[in-house]
């Protein structure tokens, strides 16, 4: 038995040295990827899955798109200091980065990212469910889903209202159970903090703003959303980026639900977004707004 | 409680301990410890389970006494059938009995009778045909006068539940499994070694391949009519190293997990894709279900005794019983006819008795390959039928082989090469006790270890947990 024993804690020790390997070959398989070929690195939540078709880009760097659905403040972290130097960023943001004060994280455990939470729970400033975060992201370390380029979907052009109306009313609920002030403090720290390490690391940045529907601006959302507006305008101002509005001409409902587009307003803001970004090269934040046309 | 899962590492973990700690206090114990483990593990997935297989193992407990102490063969019969017919009413009442009431409706209406007659609202118990047929075996190999019964209640509810091979098999016989309860274990290093190997092989074939194949094959299949005919096919190839890796990686665990216990189970796959024929093929696919269909079936309704339109007739009958064991549905009776068709010319020929040493052969020649090729295609052929939501589907997916189109999805072959390549060279040792890495074993079962968690996204459950 003692033997048998020998021989399992033997395996184990080799599972941790290849788990070693493993974190430090992810570490550095999007440098590797950008050594091969420089890549415009797209980041965002379920917004820029279903919001941007990155094939109708047409960038000079080929798209590689890290955008989950439910990304937040901790995704955003980890992104950022994997962010291969010199490659190119966009970053899918709005309002709804303020939703929740737990988000998914499950990008995977990022040592650079962890150091930061560790320091801001240290200074007793910004106190991170480090734990938590820790625990979830060990197990996503080891997922190979990370290593592919995420492919963006589509909804279709029919607006589902029962959908939209659920998900109003939950966001609503959110809203009036969540203590905003201390949420909205705790995640601009961490959108500067990511945002520090991309400018510094990124050639071109850019910062595609998304809009919510209608309905949501118009209700309690707006607490969220004035917030939201007033962050994009300092960190304008912060990172030097052009803060400029992109009108985008519909004639039907852009939206499927309360947040995402369907597939034509896919087609119009991809169209819209690529001719801004062959336009001019300056890294800015492209503010997507919807303009009704008259039939 | 599922063998990917981490709460079953956690639960091996510690019935190991205390099993071996039992070792030196006494038998009786160390059993009643592994039958309480077993029913912790299969209880884990809904208690109420728990009432039909203590039911099904009373049952087959005291009718075992009744058969070995009738004064005829008519009473031996009488209590046989008995436990025959619990055994499988409980498989009708919860496996069949949905599906042939629909079937039944669906006939009388055609025939003008509008009836409606009640269908029960049921779950199928996971591994019911497993542990049914094993008790069964039990009753049959006492009637045949392999066996006689157990005076322990202990040991044969341990034998019915055993844990490591309670809901998918392999499906043990009595005859085999049930002395080892009465006999003293001992530990033995070099057992527990092959044990841990083929755990982790088991892990590999189900995580890094068969759950890595299976959201792509569930595409393929869910858009078989957009999908170009190259692309089905590479489907109906994925298909067939899933549902593999999926079934041999469990049987896999399950045997490496007995050998933990110094168990030892009987082995269930031999590597079934270098088969070069069907018959070969069925020697080395689930080995434990067509032997017991063999032994309990096909020999006692003739065999190849009789003349050619008998042995035909248990040709299909075994095929066709096969098939439906895997479900309430045509398409696994169609699966199980297209393979009594494939397997019919081999035994009108007389070739069916060919490479009768599954596995021991080590020269694969030109024709040989060829052989493997062809029975391989005629396999994937089958499964599409298997894989089917209906017979329909299945037809219309084969004919749709031809459409020109697009390939999708050809990098996934990678898996299913990476298998191959792997299994090639241990094609002589499916129980992984030949194999003499040296110093390498550690690390390699690292590596394989690091790679199981790399891909331990997305884990399924096991495929044949719904038969």
């Amino acid at each position: 038995m003692n033997q048998f024993i020998k021989y399992i804690l033997l395996i184990l020790v080799s599972i941790a040295l290849f788990a070693g390997l493993w974190h430090v070959f992810f570490l550095n398989y999007w440098s590797t990827l950008e050594m091969i070929e420089k890549r415009t690195w797209i980041w965002g939540d379920s917004q820029m899955i279903q919001g941007l078709d990155p094939s109708m880009l047409d960038l000079d760097k080929p798209p590689f798109s890290v955008a989950k659905h439910g990304n937040g403040y901790y995704d955003l972290i980890s992104f950022a200091h994997r962010f291969p130097a010199k490659g190119d960023a966009i970053v899918g943001m709005g309002p709804l980065y303020y939703r929740y004060q737990k988000d998914r994280s499950e990008a995977g455990f990022q040592l650079d990212a962890m150091q930061a939470f560790y320091q801001a729970n240290q200074s007793n400033a910004f106190s991170v469910d480090f734990k938590e975060i820790v625990r979830t992201n060990i197990r996503y370390e080891f997922s190979i889903s990370g290593l592919e380029s995420v492919r963006h979907g589509r909804f279709s052009n029919r607006p589902d209202s029962t959908k939209r109306l659920k998900y109003i009313g939950n966001i609503l609920e959110v809203i009036d159970n969540n203590q905003f002030e201390g949420l909205f403090e705790f995640k601009d720290r961490w959108m500067h903090h990511a945002f520090d390490e991309l400018s510094d690391k990124a050639g071109r940045f850019h910062i595609i703003s998304w809009p919510v529907c209608q309905q949501l601006t118009d209700s309690r959302f707006s607490l969220i959303q004035n917030h939201y507006d007033s962050n994009l305008s300092s960190i304008s101002s912060d990172y030097n980026m052009p803060l400029d509005t992109v009108y985008v001409g519909v004639k039907m409902d852009p939206f499927h639900d309360a947040t995402h587009f369907s597939t034509d307003a896919v087609d119009q803001v991809s169209n819209q977004v690529k001719e801004e970004l062959n336009e001019d090269s300056t890294s800015r934040i492209l503010v997507i707004r919807f303009r009704h046309l008259s039939e | 409680m599922v063998f990917s899962s981490p709460i079953f590492a956690v639960f091996l973990v510690i019935v190991f301990a205390i099993y071996w700690a039992l070792n030196n206090v006494n038998l009786k114990w160390q059993n009643i410890f592994v039958l309480v483990a077993s029913y912790v593990f299969y209880g884990w997935w809904d208690w109420r389970f728990l009432t039909l297989i203590a039911a099904s193992t009373l049952l087959d407990y005291f009718v075992g006494f009744r058969i070995d102490g009738a004064s005829d063969k008519r009473h031996r019969k009488m209590w046989l059938a008995l436990s025959m017919m619990m055994n499988l009413g409980l498989l009708g009442v919860f496996k069949y009995y949905n599906f042939f009431i629909h079937e039944l409706n669906l006939a009388l209406s055609s025939i003008g009778f509008d009836t409606n007659i009640w269908s029960l609202n049921v779950i199928l118990p996971v591994g019911i045909s497993f542990y049914t047929f094993q008790t069964m075996s039990y009753s049959l190999d006492i009637y045949y006068n392999k066996l006689k019964p157990t005076d322990s209640l202990i040991n044969f509810a341990a034998f019915v539940s055993f844990f490591p091979q309670l809901v998918a098999g392999p499906i043990e016989r009595a005859a085999h499994l049930l002395p080892q309860f009465s006999t003293r274990r001992k530990f033995d290093f070099e057992s527990a070694k092959s044990g841990i190997r083929l755990i982790v092989w088991g892990l590999f074939k189900k995580i890094v391949i068969a759950d890595t194949l299976a959201p792509i094959v569930d595409s393929i299949f869910e858009t078989y009519t957009e999908q170009s005919g190259i692309t089905l096919i590479i489907g109906s190839i994925l298909f067939a190293f899933q549902i593999y890796g999926d079934f041999s990686g469990y049987s896999d665990i399950a045997i490496g997990s007995a050998k933990l216990f110094g168990f030892d189970l009987m082995s269930n796959f031999k590597f079934p894709y270098f088969a070069r024929n069907i018959g070969e093929f069925w020697r080395r696919w689930h080995i434990s279900l067509s032997t017991w269909f063999r032994d309990y079936l096909y020999i006692p309704i003739g065999g190849s005794r009789g003349s050619r339109a008998i042995q035909i007739r248990n040709i299909f009958v075994i095929f066709l019983v096969s098939g439906l064991w895997h479900g309430a549905n045509w398409t696994f009776i169609a699966w199980g006819a297209l393979h009594a068709l494939l397997f019919l010319p081999l035994f009108l020929l007389g070739s069916n008795r060919k490479h009768l040493q599954a596995g021991q052969s080590d020269r694969y020649g030109v024709r040989d390959w060829l052989s493997v090729g062809t029975t391989f295609a005629f396999v994937c052929i089958g499964w599409v039928f298997f894989r089917s939501e209906s017979i329909g589907q299945a037809w219309e997916y084969i004919f749709s082989f031809s459409n020109l189109g697009d390939t999708a999805y050809s990098a996934y072959l990678l898996f299913p090469a990476a298998l191959v390549a792997l299994e090639w060279p241990l094609r002589n040792d499916e129980r992984l006790e030949k194999l003499n890495l040296g110093m390498l074993e550690v690390p390699i079962l690292g590596l394989f270890m690091t790679l199981i968690f790399v891909f331990r996204d997305s884990s399924t459950e096991f495929i044949y947990f719904q038969f």
